[in-house]
């Protein structure tokens, strides 16, 4: 088995739940969401929105993953066009630190 | 999530950092300003050191969209019951986050420990204020049709340079943009609190956002903690 595919999409399912709590279940009915998927033009998601699901991030996963941090060291281009690969890879890269 | 009911709201805070620290609230500007104005912007950097409160002022974010209550004498009374649990503290504001700011530490001088204001709008605004706003949200399309915000703010007081000459003894941070519709309001400062640090950026009304590499180490290294009444002149 490979353990680290299994990690991968507990954490991507883990944040499409989020995003159904942030924007709404309809809002999401005509996007499959997969790491691909940009935040900004595919689920044209308003920038509060995107503080909202850092929120729950911050719920779900405690200090493990400090969500301000990582876009503080990012600037708003990179921001804007951000992946939701983007940011499972980040979410996962921080799991891995915090069971080192 | 962080939801407070104050002053017949429902709103929505943020909190970042640690829980020790002298406190910094951050107000951003009216329309298409939220919470996210400054989480992507200096709070972060600002919460390394310190606790920082993000505040939705009502009818913006995630707060509740009241048809009444965008006049600063609201918004003050708003920002006093969101703040009611934290010691003395510094706050950072953009455009008519910093109207607030100032109304506030003159209505409670006691609670506000420095004063850094990006954008402040005390010159005369341009006609209308909507022009400020290039890219609409649902947020503001709600604002703009179904609350009194302009009526609101055509009828907002100005600030004078005899009421900001009340804050002598204040460390007041004043950052505008090269492209600011608000320029004049720089001399204002000037004449009213010649102690105050003042910088020019390039950029516009949006500063936060334009100039944030320049931005964010200024307000970062004002916020600092330092005693209250340390001269910065």
């Amino acid at each position: 088995m490979d353990m680290g595919a299994v990690v991968d999409n507990d954490v991507l399912d883990e944040v499409v739940r989020m995003l159904v709590d942030v924007i709404g279940e309809d809002f999401l009915l005509d996007v499959e969401v997969g790491r691909g998927t940009t935040f900004n033009e595919d689920l044209a998601m308003e920038s509060i929105e995107f503080v909202a699901l850092a929120e729950r991030l911050q719920q779900v996963y405690q200090g493990r993953v400090d969500f301000a941090a990582f876009v503080a060291g990012l600037d708003l281009d990179e921001i804007m066009t951000m992946r939701v690969g983007d940011l499972v890879a980040h979410i996962e890269s921080r799991l891995t630190a915090s069971a080192a | 999530m962080v939801y407070v009911q104050a002053t017949g709201a429902r709103f929505h805070l943020v909190e970042l950092g640690p829980s020790c620290g002298g406190p910094v609230v951050m107000l951003h500007g009216l329309f298409t300003g939220s919470a996210a104005s400054w989480y992507f912007t200096a709070a972060p950097a600002i919460a390394r050191t310190r606790p920082v409160r993000l505040i939705d002022w009502r009818g913006h974010g995630l707060s509740e969209c009241t048809p009444t209550g965008y006049d600063s004498a609201t918004m003050v009374a708003d920002l006093n019951e969101l703040t009611c649990d934290l010691p003395p503290f510094a706050i950072a504001g953009h455009s008519y986050g910093a109207v607030v700011a100032v109304w506030f530490a003159l209505a409670h001088p006691g609670r506000v420990t420095r004063l850094a204001l990006v954008e402040p709008p005390f010159s005369p605004a341009p006609d209308r204020a909507v022009d400020l706003i290039r890219v609409p949200t649902r947020c503001t399309r709600m604002l703009l049709e179904r609350t009194s915000v302009l009526h609101d703010l055509a009828a907002e007081p100005p600030i004078t340079e005899s009421e900001l000459g009340r804050l002598t003894g204040l460390p007041v941070l004043s950052v505008t943009g090269t492209r600011s519709p608000f320029r004049a309001t720089a001399q204002l400062i000037g004449r009213a609190l010649p102690g105050a640090r003042q910088h020019l950026l390039g950029g516009g009304h949006d500063l936060h956002i334009s100039a944030k590499a320049r931005l964010t180490p200024l307000l970062r290294e004002f916020l600092a903690a330092t005693p209250p009444g340390e001269d910065v002149g």
